[in-house]
């Protein structure tokens, strides 16, 4: 992972520095409600629903345990002891006092924590897939190239102020789990050789008109980043439209002004600025890559753990099948032979999706502590994974997260949902999802029909900003307001582009009412166990047949 | 809001952002809006000092136009007007504005009668990641 360095942590305990002043001055009158809201949303400070909402960014996703328990202590210190993962990798602390913010900042920064930029509109915190660096199938690690974008991104002066938010996604594989495909700017890895290059999406994005990025720039060397994005940036900040919030996205701009009138902007652009600027250096690039901790001393710390020996004994015993069942879904190959990658879901029942407790999170420290040399990442999905674990640890591990309810459900399957805070939380939200989550969460409980359903991927949103990301769900729910009531509408047809171009997914019908939707999600579910061929999941099966009998299936769940 | 051109009146605090000190300062002949930075960065005119007008106090289009002024024309000296607050002094200086003029607000005198108050206001970062058009140095 990225280790902050001196000047990072500097940068940070400033920026909470920063941020205390300003709210004295506000306090003191000197900003108003107005002047100050950009302010506050620069360092993740929301005024939410019943609370003011706190969003910290986990860089790429990825956490060292000492980070995690501090998290664990900010929230059971100034807020209610649990964090929320969000689908962009980021905690948000859902009930901590203004007041209380700049000593939340202050903490965090000791360990290199931050909410910079983690809302308002601007160049919002970068992500990138959470398997990077430990993907088998990548052609790069992306984290260094994320990491000098932002390096240059932060605080700076023309990205402060855009039209609407603007979020940036890498990843070095062809599989897209970083949903580079709904970004507002996104670097897809194509080649390593002679020197690495990315393709460019630009103009993605769900919310109310979800589009899939178009690609703007088909290889583009990875000495360009910087020019190329300080180049999109101004013909963005430029031209985006700012008398309407709704319409501010790049992507409308994109849409309005076409494709090819954009590139040629863009085009005008990094000429006026190569200039001045030069490309990047691979001087840079080392310096960068001396910040993320070297992987053989990972390794080395992976090796020395003690070989388990409880193995040998639970081939006797009962749990055997839920140990293989766990394994099948929950434990993933590394990169590096000999060492595995294992999900924890954050999901299942009594758990709103994402959500962890403050004990959960030094228990979770404590498990990343012993087998993973400390380290523990967060996926878009709202899981956990550890990244570096021992294949002769995995009994003892699995022992562990079996005690603190992190095995059920596997991951993968129905229950292992994204889902957004919504009406509970939320001031946008039409509707609530922790609820329906919950109620579907109930209905499927067992193993055994988990994994007669199969891979199911399920989105729930509260509202159509889609912070559940519903249109790329295998099924989506979209929270609606219908004069004054909460509806639901669901979606088929979208995935997140698993080794394929991501697909949006359609509304198939009029919305649900509340005491219906689960029921719709069971009939459509029964319609896919009665018409599957072998072996076809989900999606493939709706795409097969078409969302026709797939709605008039949902459709019994009407209540006459 | 400072708007209008010609001499600053007893009503304007205006702020070098270099010195992070409040100066007395002409505002210049030249005010141009946002909508017209074209002649700023595109036109043969010789321009040496002017007064770029924010529409909000979230229109970030001025600090990109600021910066593309100073890329092409260094020494110009770039005046902020308009809607602007002191908390933004920080981008304005980064971007490659000299002077910043408010309205002068009885709350905010705290602010101008506290020489440091100021200056960590207008420099909160002793260094940055990216170089800046005020001649910073940084990262990238």
């Amino acid at each position: 992972m990225y280790q902050p360095n001196t000047f990072d942590m500097a940068r940070l305990k400033e920026r909470a520095k920063q941020f205390n002043d300003q709210l004295i001055r506000h306090k003191k009158g000197i900003s108003t409600s107005a002047e100050f809201r950009p302010l506050r949303l620069q360092n993740g400070l929301y005024i939410q629903r019943h609370a003011p909402m706190l969003r910290i960014a986990i860089a790429y996703g990825m956490l060292n345990s000492k980070q995690l328990r501090k998290l664990g202590t900010v929230a059971e210190k100034l807020d209610r002891g649990y964090g929320h993962l969000t689908t962009r990798q980021n905690m948000q602390l859902n009930w901590i006092a203004v007041e209380d913010v700049p000593k939340a900042l202050d903490e965090l920064a000791d360990v290199g924590l931050h909410g910079i930029q983690s809302s308002g509109n601007c160049l919002r915190n970068i992500t990138s897939d959470a398997y990077a660096g430990i993907a088998k199938d990548e052609i790069i690690d992306p984290r260094p190239f994320a990491e000098i974008l932002r390096q240059w991104s932060t605080f700076h002066p023309e990205l402060s102020f855009l039209p609407r938010k603007f979020k940036v996604a890498f990843t070095g594989t062809r599989e897209d789990r970083a949903l580079i495909q709904v970004h507002d700017l996104a670097f897809e890895a194509i080649t390593n050789a002679p020197e690495v290059s990315f393709r460019v999406r630009a103009g993605g994005g769900l919310g109310r008109t979800p589009v899939l990025g178009p690609i703007i720039e088909e290889s583009l060397n990875w000495k360009n980043i910087l020019i190329f994005t300080h180049a999109l940036m101004r013909v963005y900040n430029q031209l985006g439209r700012r008398d309407n919030l709704t319409k501010a996205r790049i992507k409308i701009l994109i849409k309005t002004v076409g494709i090819e009138e954009f590139k040629t902007l863009l085009k005008k652009e990094i000429n006026h600025l190569k200039r001045s600027v030069a490309p990047l250096s691979e001087a840079v690039l080392e310096k960068v890559k001396e910040q993320f901790i070297k992987e053989s001393e990972i390794i080395k710390k992976v090796k020395l753990i003690e070989p388990s020996t409880s193995e040998k004994v639970l081939r006797k015993q009962q749990d055997y099948i839920d140990f293989e069942n766990w394994k099948k879904r929950s434990v993933v190959e590394h990169k590096i032979k000999g060492i595995n990658i294992v999900k924890i879901p954050v999901k299942g029942k009594g758990r709103a999706p994402g959500d962890v407790t403050t004990e959960e999170m030094y228990s979770l420290a404590n498990i990343a502590d012993k087998y993973s040399a400390s380290l523990i990442r967060v996926t878009h999905a709202q899981n956990f994974i550890l990244p570096y674990v021992s294949p002769n640890q995995l009994f003892d591990l699995f022992e562990e997260l079996k005690k603190r309810s992190f095995v059920a459900p596997v991951s993968g399957l129905l229950t292992d949902m994204v889902c957004c805070p919504g009406g509970d939380f939320c001031s946008l939200a039409n509707a609530r999802s922790i609820s329906i989550a919950e109620e579907i969460n109930k209905k499927y409980h067992t193993l055994d029909q988990l994994e007669k359903i199969g891979r199911l991927d399920l989105r729930i949103s509260g509202c159509m900003n889609s912070c559940g990301h519903h249109h790329i769900g295998h099924i989506g729910i979209l929270g609606v307001d219908k004069d004054g009531s909460a509806f639901y509408q669901l979606l088929l047809g979208g995935h997140s582009g698993e080794n394929d171009d991501a697909s949006l997914g359609k509304i198939i019908g009029k919305a649900f009412a509340e005491n219906e939707i689960t029921n719709a999600v069971g009939h459509i579910i029964e319609c896919y166990l009665n018409n599957r061929n072998k072996n076809e999941e989900f999606r493939h099966t709706v795409k097969r047949l078409g969302a026709k009998i797939f709605a008039e299936a949902a459709n019994e769940a009407r209540k006459k | 809001m400072v708007t209008t051109q010609g001499e600053g009146s007893g009503n304007i605090i205006s702020i070098c952002l270099k010195s992070s000190q409040v100066i007395k300062s002409s505002i210049p002949k030249t005010s141009i809006a946002i909508e017209d930075h074209e002649r700023l960065i595109n036109s043969n005119e010789t321009l040496t000092e002017v007064l770029l007008l924010f529409n909000t106090v979230t229109d970030g289009r001025a600090f990109s136009i600021a910066a593309k002024t100073k890329e092409v024309n260094p020494h110009i000296k770039l005046h902020a007007g308009g809607a602007i607050n002191e908390e933004l002094c920080y981008f304005l200086k980064r971007s490659g504005f000299d002077i910043a003029h408010f309205e002068r607000d009885e709350k905010k005198f705290f602010l101008y009668q506290n020489p440091s108050e100021l200056y960590n206001l207008i420099n909160p970062f002793k260094c940055h990641y990216q170089f800046g058009n005020d001649k910073s140095q940084g990262k990238y």
